[in-house]
């Protein structure tokens, strides 16, 4: 159930940034309508992985190694998401960085004003 | 036990989607960048409901804090721009 | 061999060196790079060694010591060590060619660009999915960081948008790979496909979903159109090193993953992926007709190229084992032309097409230039020839004609515009600014043409491999003509020796081979070239670029006739096409009509493509080879359409009417020594084909049409229509290449007539027009020399300045007209004869109409050039250069001969001909040649015409003495008193009252049918483009529509 929730959720959050994405034409909206999109990405990703009555794929006292398989969730979508993030995190860096080259070079973070090159 | 998760679940889904709106329909750019980090933080929360700490620890900093610090140090840069695009279509 | 994980690591180490060096330490930072990047290539190159030569395994690397599916692996085998040679080598050469670049941008860039190379590498390895995703994401953020580097202002815009294209493709393909881990649960590609196998109904329908999600992401990195606005902007903006390793190394990675993605999905999503990859294809050709800047064309290039190559992926269930032969040798021609014209394109300052006219004047960057055109558009022998003509086989065997027909059209299309653009290239003004010299630049541009030229013999050696056939590139005729580049530095009339011995002495060797009918071919084509050569030696300097031309045309004919092999013969058949059009492209303003001539040329040429496809995929031959003689064995349904479309190509070579239209201007404005090449010799390229096609295949009906009878008609037309044509005509070159167009279609009436003189008549012609043509267009040529200009009603009365000429030209037209003494009247009896079998009435009617219209220009030709009025500006001329007058004086003496022996020539083809029809042939006993309806006798019509034409020479001679001479302007009319010669020489609008009678036939509706259609595709081409907005979010859109779309058209099938 919290599963579905949070997948459903995950979804949503991804339309909602694309719609933010596309319709907004102001970069540094469009960028945070992006980042609102990568976290709706990730949720679905570690919603993907979990399993109902199961607890985290940390092996410690609590859960030995030996009936670790019978129950934590699968690992494997949480290194995906790990990754994810931090690419995430990298590429928002990154058009952050352009937007601010742009603003420098045109005065104006307006996207329809970057129509130089076209057909 | 289940149905509080459920519940909390629900809460905290809904505090996302709003947030998420507000980011992307709000007026002002300040706010909107606050409303995608406290997506961010939400989400983080939320990983922890779905037992994955160290996900919910990652993307609390990064996603909550180092972008949201990321924003503000490029919004400060920008401050002249920051309603292009906006009104004037 | 060095395990290829060091690819990786010596990339990342070299990059993370340099964080380390100082600041100012420039030069040692690009020195590391330089040895990573040479490092890697070298891994590369040895691996793909290993695999060549010494038939190595693939290698599996286990990165954490355990195996798939708990650890990330990468493999190494020969299509991933060919693809990272290609990736590293562009990757090298790209940091040479940006040297100046990165040595001012310092060592960030330097290590944003090994990470790049090493990203696409790591593409290209891996065997994991996610692991695609991150090496996706890498190159995407240092493609992106390079262009923000570089801080070029419309590069900075560019960067922004392919950012958000690249986020919303990374966000499907993490949904997809999440579902499709959650279906088969592994990320390795290969467990993912096994799995995928075993999937229950309902676990298929989602996993179908997640695979699309997958599909599409890896598909837009792709940049199919129209979803492809982004990736235009970077290869317009960016430093064009930069767009080379983007077009060549991005494209082979993203196509290699692809690759790897369709094996998880199976044969199911193939179709899908062709449909996107044939899209691209003529849709990015089509919307790059009207592009004027040279990057952003290059990158429309690039794109069809890549969709091609889609599209033959997707065609892997009936490739089978020959995809990769194809796909590869598209992929290694695609991106050593692509890299070397964006290298080229860095030394040109201009960004317009006609800014490369700074190329003339650099022999050295021309033939670059020509050597990537070619490898582009897949001419023989580079890879992309050998693997159309397979891809062809196939697809037409599986019966995918459509498919056939739009990769052709698409091909055509962009042959158009590319040698569009080396027209400008080498015929517009040179702009103010020279080409830079950067050494590294050249350098990287040099080993691109090395590299091409090397893999076409690869290509050439692997076909031979695979299929039993010789090297293209080792046959000797084309050495020879490709060894006059090296010799280009000599002095022209040592280069034109070496010609003409070269083409005698290939005669000497081999005229045993012939049968009689291909001796005479083969005669016309050496021997002929050879008398047509001498001609050059008039010719001052070096000519730089003429021999290679005008030898690989005369390599393409003689490899023609030798062609046993339909391969071979369609090979020849474009390197002739090829040849010809350098050729004719050196006229000095020949620029569209040597672009016309290449393009219809082409277009037939594929149209024989697909016959020759369709007849060897029809199951005939069993080996993969097809004979020729193969082509007679062809059943129904098949044979009719292969002899349609063969008849057809074989026509656009000898301007049949509606495919005429290059012609005219093609041989009027060409140089003085290439029109009687191309349109004495190159012309019966075409009539050897047809020759060969009617031979093997005899006559054949479509839906009830007899074909031969429309051929009949087609040439009936041809002969009134161009001989109509040539009347009107003021400059005497266009005249006598409308005439040719006549004569061809006599000589395709002869062929279409099906019976033993008919062939014999067309042979006669084949001989016949060769030498009068010649004569007459070294004749013309050597009048429009000394002249100044081409333009009939300026010359006149030329006889006494310019008598051998005059000979040369009075001799040309009897023959031609048919007119007793010579050979032309031999021809008609011939003709006669042949007709009189026949039932075909009314195009008989038409052709006998067209006799009399020929001699009405042929009248013209002497009367206005030589007879009449000398002008003032004239009157000082001297004969014409001696050594164009040579060859005329060779062919009279041939003419006057072969009127009176025309034995010589045809009495072996003949008795060759009775093999074909036993009946009708001519009896050559004696002096007298007898036929079923008359006899002709030669000798005796040449000592009776000699006679009278003595008798009566003599009694002029006798009464001029008493003759009074009058002054030029001693006449009076109409109370006038002339002063100037041109108003005593009617010679302006000569017919005028036959264009008041017969104007109307000769409107020019296939000129304006061929421009319509031409226009259509620009106009709709310049719609559609309007796609590209330049709006980074619109270009987001499309994408997402595209997705949906396909997603629909899917579902729907």
């Amino acid at each position: 159930m919290i599963a579905y929730l949070a997948m459903a959720t995950g979804f949503l959050l991804i339309l909602i940034g694309f719609y933010g994405a596309l319709t907004n034409r102001n970069l540094l909206r469009m960028i945070v309508a992006f980042t609102i999109a990568d976290s709706g990405v990730n949720l679905v990703i570690v919603a993907v992985g979990y399993m109902r009555g199961r607890t985290a794929p940390i092996l410690d006292a609590t859960v030995p190694a030996a009936d670790a398989a019978a129950r934590i969730i699968d690992p494997v979508p949480q290194a995906l998401v790990l990754t994810a993030i931090v690419i995430g995190v990298g590429v928002t860096a990154l058009m952050l960085a352009y937007a601010y080259r742009l603003y420098e070079k045109k005065r104006s973070l307006d996207i329809a004003k970057f129509m130089d090159l076209k057909w | 036990m289940g149905m509080l998760m459920t519940a909390m679940t629900v809460l905290l889904c809904i505090a996302m989607i709003v947030a998420a709106f507000v980011a992307i329909a709000g007026k002002s750019l300040p706010i909107a960048i606050l409303s995608a980090g406290l997506v961010s933080l939400v989400a983080s929360v939320l990983f922890l409901v779905l037992a994955s700490p160290d996900v919910a620890m990652t993307e609390a900093a990064i996603g909550s804090g180092l972008t949201t610090f990321l924003f503000f140090f490029v919004l400060g840069r920008v401050r002249k721009g920051e309603h292009d695009g906006g009104e004037h279509d | 061999m060095v395990n290829a994980l060091f690819i990786i690591a010596a990339a990342l180490a070299a990059a993370f060196l340099l964080g380390l060096l100082k600041e100012q330490w420039r030069g040692a930072a690009y020195a590391v790079t330089l040895v990573a990047l040479g490092f890697m290539t070298w891994i590369s190159a040895d691996w793909a060694w290993a695999f060549a030569m010494n038939g190595a395994a693939p290698v599996d690397i286990f990165t954490a010591g355990t195996e798939p599916p708990f650890a990330i692996n990468l493999r190494m085998g020969r299509p991933e060590a060919v693809l990272t040679l290609i990736v590293n080598l562009t990757g090298l050469l790209s940091a040479l060619a940006m040297k100046d670049a990165l040595l001012a941008l310092g060592r960030r860039a330097m290590a944003v660009l090994l990470v790049a190379t090493m990203a696409f590498c790591g593409i290209i390895l891996t065997r994991d999915i996610f692991n695609l995703f991150v090496f996706f994401e890498l190159a995407a953020i240092s493609t992106a960081g390079l262009i923000l580097l570089s801080d070029d202002d419309r590069a900075l815009s560019a960067g922004f948008k392919y950012l958000i294209v690249s986020q919303v493709i990374s966000v499907f393909l993490l949904i997809g790979i999440i579902f499709a881990y959650h279906a088969t649960g592994t990320l390795n590609i290969d467990g993912m496909a096994d799995a995928a196998q075993a999937l229950l109904p309902g676990g298929m329908q989602a996993f179908a979903l997640a695979f699309f999600l997958m599909f599409m992401a890896l598909v837009a990195e792709l940049k199919p159109f129209p979803a492809n606005g982004w990736a235009l902007d970077i290869y317009e903006s960016a430093h064009p090193a930069y767009s080379a390793i983007f077009s060549a190394a991005a494209g082979t990675a993203s196509l290699y993953a692809v690759d790897k993605l369709l094996l998880i999905g199976g044969a199911a999503w193939l179709p899908a992926a062709t449909g996107i990859g044939i899209v691209t294809f003529v849709g990015a050709n089509l919307l790059a007709l009207p592009q004027t800047k040279d990057r952003r064309l290059l990158g429309y290039s690039s794109v069809a190229q890549i969709g091609l190559i889609l599209a033959v992926l997707g065609q892997r269930d009936v490739l089978g084992d020959l995809t990769s032969f194809i796909a590869l040798g598209l992929l290694v021609a695609h991106s050593v032309a692509k890299a070397g014209l964006y290298w080229l394109s860095g030394l040109i300052a201009g960004r317009e097409l006609t800014a490369w006219a700074a190329l003339r004047g650099h022999p050295l960057m021309v033939f670059a230039f020509a050597t990537f055109l070619c490898l582009l558009v897949g001419l023989p022998p580079f890879p992309g020839f050998y693997a159309k003509w397979e891809l062809a086989r196939v697809l037409a065997a599986e019966g995918r004609l459509a498919l056939l027909a739009a990769i052709l059209f698409g091909a055509l299309v962009e042959a158009g515009y590319l040698f569009r653009w080396f027209g400008h290239a080498i015929k517009r003004d040179k702009p103010a600014e020279e080409i830079s010299c950067a050494p590294f630049s050249v350098a990287a541009v040099c080993i691109a043409v090395v590299a091409g030229w090397a893999l076409g013999l690869l290509w050439g050696e692997m076909a031979g491999f695979l299929f039993g056939r010789s090297n293209l590139l080792l046959a000797l005729p084309l050495l020879f003509a490709l060894a006059f580049l090296l010799l280009d530095f000599l002095p022209a009339w040592l280069k034109n020796t070496l010609a003409i011995a070269g083409l005698a002495g290939f005669f000497a060797l081999t005229w045993t081979e012939y049968d009689p009918l291909r001796l005479i071919f083969a005669i016309i084509f050496t021997l002929g070239g050879a008398i047509v050569l001498l001609a050059s030696f008039s010719a001052h300097g070096r000519r730089i670029g003429f021999y290679p031309a005008a030898m690989l045309m005369y390599a393409g004919m003689v490899m023609l006739i030798r062609a046993t092999d339909t391969f071979d013969f369609f090979a020849a058949w474009e390197l002739l096409t090829v040849g010809s059009y350098f050729l004719i492209l050196r006229g000095k303003h020949s620029e569209p009509h040597a672009l016309s001539y290449l393009v219809f040329s082409l277009g037939g040429a594929f149209l024989i493509l697909m016959g020759f496809a369709l007849a060897a995929g029809s199951g005939v031959s069993p080996r993969l080879t097809f004979d020729i003689a193969s082509l007679s064995q062809l059943a129904q349904p098949v044979a009719p359409w292969v002899f349609l479309l063969l008849a057809i190509g074989f026509m656009t070579k000898t301007a049949a009417i509606g495919l005429h239209i290059w012609l005219p201007g093609a041989h009027a404005e060409a140089e003085t020594d290439v029109s009687p090449m191309v349109s004495g010799i190159l012309l019966k390229a075409g009539l050897y084909g047809l020759f060969v096609l009617l031979m093997s295949m005899g006559k054949q009906q479509l839906y009830g049409v007899e074909l031969t009878t429309l051929m009949l008609w087609i040439g009936a037309l041809t002969a009134l229509l161009g001989n109509l044509m040539a009347i009107f005509q003021e400059d005497a070159k266009r005249l006598l290449a409308y005439s040719s167009i006549g004569q061809m279609g006599y000589a395709l009436f002869g062929l279409a007539l099906m019976n033993h003189l008919g062939w014999l008549m067309a042979l006669m012609f084949v001989i016949n027009h060769y030498i009068y043509k010649s004569m007459l267009f070294l004749a013309v040529g050597g009048v429009a020399k000394r002249t100044g200009t081409r333009a009939m009603y300026q010359m006149g009365g030329l006889i006494t300045l310019m008598p051998l000429s005059f000979i040369a030209v009075l001799i040309g037209i009897i023959a031609m007209s048919g007119v007793p003494p010579l050979s032309g009247f031999g021809g008609r009896w011939i003709f006669y004869n042949a007709i009189l079998d026949t039932d075909q009435r009314l195009p008989m009617i038409i052709l006998f109409f067209s006799g009399p219209i020929a001699f009405l220009y042929l009248f013209r030709l002497i009367h206005t050039i030589f007879l009449g009025q000398l002008k003032d500006e004239h009157r000082k001329l001297k004969e014409a250069p001696f050594w164009v007058v040579v060859p005329q004086m060779i062919y009279v003496v041939l003419l006057l001969a072969f009127a009176v022996v025309p034995g010589i020539a045809l009495r072996r083809v003949d008795e060759y001909m009775n093999q074909f029809f036993p009946e009708g042939g001519l009896d050559w006993s004696g002096l007298l040649i007898t036929s079923n309806y008359g006899y002709w006798n030669p000798v005796a019509i040449m000592i009776i015409v000699g006679c009278i034409f003595m008798t009566l020479f003599g009694w002029l001679l006798f009464v001029n003495r008493r003759a009074q001479k009058v002054k030029q302007f001693n006449i009076v009319f109409a109370a006038e008193r002339p002063y100037r010669p041109e108003t005593t020489h009617f010679a302006w609008n000569f017919f005028a009252p036959y264009r008041k009678a017969l104007g109307f036939l000769v409107q020019p509706f296939a000129t304006r049918f061929w421009d319509a259609v031409t226009g259509s595709l620009h106009a709709a081409a310049d719609f559609t483009r309007r796609f590209y907005t330049g709006n980074g979010q619109t270009y987001a859109i499309q994408l997402v529509g595209f997705v949906v779309v396909v997603f629909l058209l899917a579902r729907g099938i």
